[in-house]
């Protein structure tokens, strides 16, 4: 991690608001620069209501790419969750990294998910959740 | 900027690594359909000398030590390196004709990745590396991560020596035939080595995933056939979301505690809940984090109630996948679930989860053995047996701490670690993975002669194939925990566990359910000798390799259950290196 963190720190290093000082607390460098912020708490609220909504429709949905769609809002509210933790630290690179990451990832993942779909899919299978019921019991 | 490009420099390897990949990518793009033997040749001759050139380099820029870091993941760079050189022989002499050839190069891999990851282990356990965090810490190399490596390897050696053998794959559904298969069973173990080994949650993200994502392609793996297909998106499904909540509850601990690293975790928590700092609030919080991150761990472990994808997708897969599940993705599992506990579970609200952690052990040994008790189909059943012996190791994880009762408040709080629930788990991981690994191969043979998996259609094979009925009959009781044999010991240690620790009302749930499965596991020893008709041993293409290996592994399971000492003996070091944390 600290390899990493130190790989894309001058990164990040170049945005303005770190210019003025990276070594003064968030709160300290919004007041020098004027710049006004959403508070952490509304994007953390923001992220959990996010994330529930995931959840909802991938539990009630029935269209599977509507399913991996739902997955990927799950994800980005979790990216959402550690950019805001990270901003609050005084954008330490760890949460934004994770995030970057997870983006990567969560492609992959939807990837893989479409491949698999259409390999059932060229069966004759159609894409709803009904429709993948061979294994029961 | 210095520090910038000299740590670029130290990680110059691996991006010549990605560089070659996209260049691989990029050339067989342009020359697709041509001649990509070429191509997979350069790929290998890249990823030599950038493992080469990792060792070097990393010994250059910081001496002695980081030489070290170079040579502690050597065996994952073996393993990689022979999923390029599969790759390379297969595309430029197979034409799906020789399964033999690509099987060899695999268990030769894995043979020399073993070899390596010996020496690293005799380094471990004789005391000689008393540090063992690798690259900052992204790492830890201790004598945990170096037994379920051991059990990794071991997994994928017999897994890919069943694949040779599976019909399905003979028959050549896919162009590629085995190839495909191996290259995702060996990605597969290969996250799964990085995952026991993390104390970090970014990079047990990684390794995470990149165990499931290998996984899912081999669930999905016989693309003709529809329960196959089924099984592999059922799989990538489920596991998605039990990703995103298990990232939920990361997001959580890192935006609580601002660290990823385990220990850092650790020392913040426990700085916290010494300064009174949690209070109603900030207990939720930690609590929704900790029951998130331990969802993904509780999906790849199949408890209750995240077992549901369980039966569907071990009855849908190729059964080497399914073998591969049982043993190997649920020991790696395991490993990382035993990190997490004992790191986080003696602080904050770690006490009240183990609690909660007791009963969803109960339910998920409960529930899978009745539910097995009315499957028919042979590898259905083993999916519900394989959930309630997720619940039995689930028992030693609980034990992993005392937990004591405020009589007056009614407080709970965790007391010190109890090595023995760590080595009772780890014991009975080797146990599992050995019958496991038998019972599948078993399987395997005889859905080679009769083309099913159903009970009904195993009738008197037993008769047939004495050698292999008589090995079933080991794993089987094995299986159930009958002595002599290592699931009676595994047993045995998880309930003596399991008693030091304050639970004795489990290890009373635990034998009853014991009693139950008799049940299941009679039937298919019932099904093979005493029902059928007598009829001469015929047997089957490469039936000797085959007989050979289960012979061996059920030796390997009586040989347990006679002499545990030699074995327990080393887990017991290692969770007294769990100790210093």
């Amino acid at each position: 991690m600290n390899c990493l963190s130190s790989l894309l720190s001058p990164l990040f290093s170049m945005g303005p608001a770190m210019s003025l000082s990276t070594d003064l607390p968030l709160s300290l460098q919004e007041a020098a620069s004027g710049a006004q912020h959403v508070p952490t708490e509304w994007l953390m609220i923001l992220a959990a209501l996010l994330f529930a909504l995931g959840t909802l429709g991938f539990l009630i949905r029935r269209n599977l790419i509507i399913v991996f769609m739902s997955i990927e809002l799950m994800l980005n509210a979790t990216n959402l969750t550690f950019l805001a933790a990270a901003r609050d630290r005084n954008l330490d690179p760890n949460g934004q990294v994770y995030a970057i990451i997870v983006i990567a990832l969560a492609a992959v993942e939807v990837a893989v998910g479409l491949a698999l779909l259409i390999s059932l899919f060229r069966l004759k299978v159609g894409i709803d959740v009904e429709d993948a019921q061979e294994l029961k019991g | 900027m210095a520090d910038y490009f000299r740590d670029l420099i130290a990680i110059g390897p691996e991006l010549i690594l990605c560089g070659t990949l996209l260049v691989v990518l990029l050339v067989d793009l342009w020359r697709a359909g041509r001649d990509r033997a070429s191509v997979w040749w350069i790929a290998l001759i890249v990823t030599f000398v950038s493992c080469l050139a990792m060792v070097q380099i990393g010994s250059l820029y910081h001496q002695a030590e980081a030489k070290v870091d170079g040579m502690a993941l050597l065996p994952e760079f073996l393993a990689l390196a022979s999923v390029y050189t599969l790759v390379t022989v297969c595309e430029s002499y197979y034409r799906g004709r020789d399964d033999w050839l690509l099987g060899t190069i695999v268990l030769i891999g894995t043979a020399l990745a073993g070899y390596r990851l010996w020496d690293l282990g005799v380094d471990v356990f004789s005391g000689l590396d008393q540090e063992t965090a690798y690259w900052g810490a992204l790492i830890e190399g201790d004598g945990l991560a170096i037994f379920l490596r051991a059990l990794g390897l071991f997994t994928l050696f017999f897994c890919a020596l069943f694949a040779i053998f599976y019909k399905p794959f003979l028959k050549g559904i896919n162009r590629n035939g085995v190839m495909e298969w191996l290259l995702c069973l060996i990605g597969a173990t290969l996250g799964g080595m990085f995952l026991v080994q993390t104390t970090n949650l970014l990079f047990l993200f990684l390794a995470l995933e990149m165990m499931s994502l290998c996984s899912y392609l081999q669930a999905g793996m016989l693309k003709g056939d529809r329960r196959s297909a089924e099984a592999g998106l059922k799989y990538v499904l489920y596991g998605s979301m039990a990703s995103a909540f298990m990232l939920f509850g990361f997001s959580l601990l890192y935006a609580f505690t601002g660290e990823l690293n385990f220990p850092a975790i650790r020392e913040i928590l426990i700085g916290l809940s010494a300064d009174g700092a949690i209070g109603d609030a900030e207990g939720l919080l930690l609590w929704v984090a900790i029951l998130g991150s331990l969802t993904g761990f509780a999906y790849k472990i199949s408890a209750v109630p995240f077992h549901f994808w369980t039966p569907d997708v071990y009855e849908g897969s190729p059964t080497p996948t399914t073998a591969f599940l049982a043993a190997g993705s649920k020991a790696f599992s395991f490993g990382i679930l035993i990190r997490f506990v004992v790191l986080l579970g003696d602080v904050g609200y770690g006490a009240r989860i183990l609690e909660l952690l007791a009963w969803v052990a109960a339910l998920t040994m409960t529930y899978g053995n009745l539910a097995a008790l009315r499957q028919s189909n042979l590898k259905r059943l083993f999916a519900y047996s394989s959930i309630a012996h997720a619940g039995y190791m689930l028992m030693g994880i609980v034990a992993l701490f005392v937990i004591t009762k405020d009589t007056t408040s009614g407080q709970l709080t965790a007391g010190s670690l109890n090595v023995d629930g760590a080595k009772a788990v780890l014991f009975y991981l080797l146990a599992y993975a050995i019958m496991n690994l038998g019972a599948f191969g078993v399987l395997i043979f005889l859905a080679n002669r009769t083309g099913s998996e159903e009970i009904a259609d195993i009738h008197g094979m037993g008769w047939k194939a004495p050698m292999v009925g008589g090995t079933m009959i080991v794993f089987l009781l094995s299986l159930t925990g009958v002595p002599p044999t290592a699931g009676f010991f595994g047993k045995y240690y998880l309930f003596v566990a399991a008693i030091q620790s304050g639970y004795g009302w489990l290890v009373v749930v635990a034998g009853l359910n014991t009693v139950i499965s008799l049940v299941y596991y009679f039937r298919i020893a019932k099904a093979l000798f005493l029902r059928g008709e007598e009829e001469a041993f015929v047997e089957i293409q490469g039936g000797k390799v085959f007989s050979l290996a289960l012979l061996f592994l059920a030796l390997l399971t009586i040989y347990f259950g006679i002499f545990a000492g030699g074995a327990t003996e080393l887990l017991q070091e290692v969770g007294t290196s769990l100790q210093s944390r």
